[in-house]
């Protein structure tokens, strides 16, 4: 088995040349260099991309964007975005889910039983349109079949499909469903049972037939996102069982994805989740800048000795780089962080690098050039190991 | 209790759609910041005329983008602060998925003279609200427990910090045209603690206000069972130096006591998490048993929590619920 290969966790911002058009806004100069200048950067076309953005142009002056080149559009951003991460050096890839609005937003859209109610603040300037659920949630189509068959197509790499879990999307969401059949005792369930009833519903009824898609078509590896996992304290159990709905009989590779929690919340649940390969965990965004591989430098990682002790069958998706600031970490600074990390989880072949998280919230700048960290530091890592 | 409902709004208030996807695309740099100000503004003024409209008594500080989240204003104006609070940790706040910044007491905590800290809504510019808008601040407890602080600052030293630095938020406060400020302390009840802690709080509480007579200081409870909490309270008499205390009551025991009519009671009797605007009678019921259990003073009819975990216009008609029955004179 490899040692530490290096992996994306989710999503990359979506290019103004991208957004704007969509909108419906006019392609300006700007646009049109923007995309040049990272095809240019990525070994892409440039003139494609130029093409692709003068028609866009064009129509928009004259009226509305052609729905074909709105597709061409956002498959030209999922273009650059896989390969600015292969340009990067990662191991294991996706397309930066540029086809997809916000993780939690895209989920319950593309789901039935939700309606949209208005936006919150997640943080700083970031917020999510959130939903409420009115209806037992459901699916009519398959999800991301044709997006991870592009990804597929585009590269030669390992790919990590994301997925919303169940538990997350239930927790995001305002709950005008089962709450008030609980209430008039339609369901005969308490404000706990029917909450656990939503959770469940999602899972069996939503993300276990996305997934079950997802590995018909082709998909290897599906990362479940559930952000939201530790959120409340007396429901991570609740979380266990979702997960464990949503991959129940299914043939394939399956990780999960938290950040942004306390971890000492999960033990000793999970113990009990199953067929999960790997957990993908933030951890620089509570770390030390300073160099060093002791525990007084990098306090945030010394959780990882309980993830070994509870589950060591499970590998570490190991978040050595910040998705929450522009101050791109040192190679060096990666290399202690992979460094201590394998020193506690004692198996390097268990350990993947990473961002924290998703690094939609960074410009493609700061995003690429932390991605290059992330690689370089593990490099200088695999050579200290040596 | 008196038979007349006094009705109020506190804490972090929510931004519109417009404004949180402009404030977004100011930060990308798709957009000018004055197209942020001018939607900032005309949040406040819609805000203003819902609560102008519902009779609102106590009309938040907050609207119309004010904060972000309680520290960051005061992290970035104060000195004391590790540098750059917009880079620091992002740390989930309780049982939600809203984020803080975390920032990290380093020092004696100060506001640099010339430095004032606005408090007030973007959108209250006249006098409309002269005299009636209601600060919110966290209580000092929370913000020196949630706050980090560097190696060498132990927690009694941090409180200590972060006393110093009220005492000046309350004095920018009253220079501010502010009468009242509420504490809001969603830390105690969560922890659920003990009766030397309770004690704790409640003396660090109202020696911040006993420190300024000149504003009139509430303290609001959120996070849990709030019932102990307000026993203590009520068992320091007529010695408190708050004259008003509030907790969501649709999770506390409450406790039977008499308040005495110098004291008011906040109930946050109306959901401030869920997007389902509940029917009158549930929470006139959950008044009943207010009222059944707290004699004397005054009543606050209010939220559960900030009104910042729900959309813009699904807060204003829960603002606009509250309001109208506070006139009506639910009970």
């Amino acid at each position: 088995m490899s040692e530490l290969l290096t992996q994306e966790v989710g999503s990359l911002a979506k290019p103004s040349w991208r957004v704007q058009p969509l909108k419906g806004l006019l392609v300006t100069e700007a646009h049109i260099d923007e995309a040049r200048f990272w095809a240019d950067r990525l070994d892409l076309s440039a003139d494609e991309y130029e093409d692709a953005l003068r028609s866009a142009q064009l129509q928009l002056e004259h009226g509305d964007l052609h729905p074909a080149t709105g597709l061409i559009l956002k498959d030209l951003a999922a273009h650059q975005a896989i390969r600015l991460q292969e340009s990067a050096g990662l191991d294991i890839l996706y397309d930066g889910e540029q086809d997809r609005p916000e993780m939690y937003q895209d989920a319950v859209e593309k789901s039935t039983g939700f309606e949209p109610r208005g936006r919150l603040r997640a943080f700083d300037n970031r917020s999510f349109l959130k939903s409420a659920v009115v209806a037992r949630p459901g699916i009519t189509d398959p999800w991301y079949d044709d997006e991870y068959w592009r990804v597929r197509s585009a590269t030669d790499k390992a790919v990590k499909v994301p997925i919303t879990g169940a538990y997350t999307i239930a927790d995001w969401s305002f709950d005008e469903y089962y709450q008030k059949q609980a209430e008039r005792g339609g369901l005969g369930l308490s404000p706990k049972e029917a909450k656990r009833q939503f959770v469940l519903d999602t899972a069996d009824r939503v993300i276990r037939p996305a997934i079950a898609s997802l590995l018909q078509a082709g998909a290897e590896w599906v990362q479940i996102d559930e952000p939201a996992a530790t959120t409340k304290p007396d429901e991570v159990p609740l979380f266990v069982e979702a997960y464990n709905r949503s991959v129940a009989g299914l043939i394939g590779g399956f990780s999960v994805h938290i950040c942004f929690s306390d971890y000492s919340l999960l033990f000793p649940h999970v113990d009990q989740l199953e067929n999960c390969s790997q957990f993908s965990l933030e951890f620089a965004n509570r770390d030390g800048r300073e160099l060093g591989t002791d525990k007084a430098h990098r306090p945030a990682y010394e959780i990882l000795g309980q993830f070994r002790d509870h589950r060591p069958d499970v590998a570490i998706g190991l978040g050595v780089t910040s998705v929450h600031d522009n101050d791109v970490e040192f190679p060096e600074l990666v290399r202690d962080r992979v460094l201590r990390a394998v020193e506690i989880v004692d198996d390097p072949t268990k350990v993947f690098p990473s961002p924290d998280c998703g690094l939609r919230t960074r410009s493609w700048e700061i995003a690429y050039k932390k991605l290059q960290a992330t690689v370089e530091g593990t490099q200088l890592a695999k050579q200290a190991l040596e | 209790m008196s038979e007349q409902i006094e009705s109020a709004v506190w804490g972090i208030t929510p931004w519109s759609d417009e404004l949180l996807i402009i404030s977004g695309d100011v930060e990308r740099g798709r957009l000018e910041p004055s197209t942020q100000k001018e939607q900032a503004r005309q949040d406040a003024f819609k805000a203003e005329e819902v609560q102008r409209q519902a009779g609102i008594d106590l009309v938040s500080a907050d609207w119309g983008g004010q904060s972000i989240d309680y520290f960051r204003s005061i992290a970035r104006a104060a000195d004391g602060f590790a540098p750059g609070v917009d880079q620091a940790p992002v740390t989930r706040w309780f049982e939600t998925n809203t984020f803080y910044r975390q920032p990290t007491i380093e020092d004696r905590l100060y506001m640099p003279t010339q430095t004032t800290l606005d408090t007030r809504a973007v959108g209250t510019v006249g006098d409309l609200y002269a005299g009636n808008v209601l600060l919110t601040l966290l209580s000092p407890h929370a913000f020196n427990r949630l706050a980090a602080r560097g190696n060498h600052i132990s927690e009694s030293q941090g409180a200590a910090y972060v006393g110093q630095l009220y005492d000046e938020l309350f004095d920018q406060a009253t220079k501010n045209g502010h009468d009242e400020v509420l504490l809001h302390e969603p830390l105690a009840a969560y922890e659920k603690q003990d009766e030397p802690a309770r004690q704790r709080l409640w003396c660090q509480l109202e020696s911040l206000a006993k420190n300024h007579p000149e504003l009139t200081t509430h303290v609001y409870l959120s996070n849990g069972d709030a019932g102990d909490l307000l026993q203590t309270y009520t068992e320091r008499g007529t010695a408190t130096t708050i004259p008003g205390v509030g907790c969501d009551v649709t999770r506390s025991s409450l406790p039977k006591v008499s308040y005495g009519d110098y004291l008011c009671f906040w109930a946050g009797a109306v959901d401030g998490a869920n997007s389902l605007i509940e029917a009158d009678n549930a929470i006139a019921s959950r008044l009943r048993r207010v009222e059944e259990s707290i004699a004397g003073g005054k009543l606050v009819l209010t939220h559960t929590i900030d009104l910042e975990h729900l959309p813009f216009d699904t807060a204003l008609q829960k603002v606009a619920q509250i309001g109208r029955l506070a006139d009506r004179g639910i009970l």
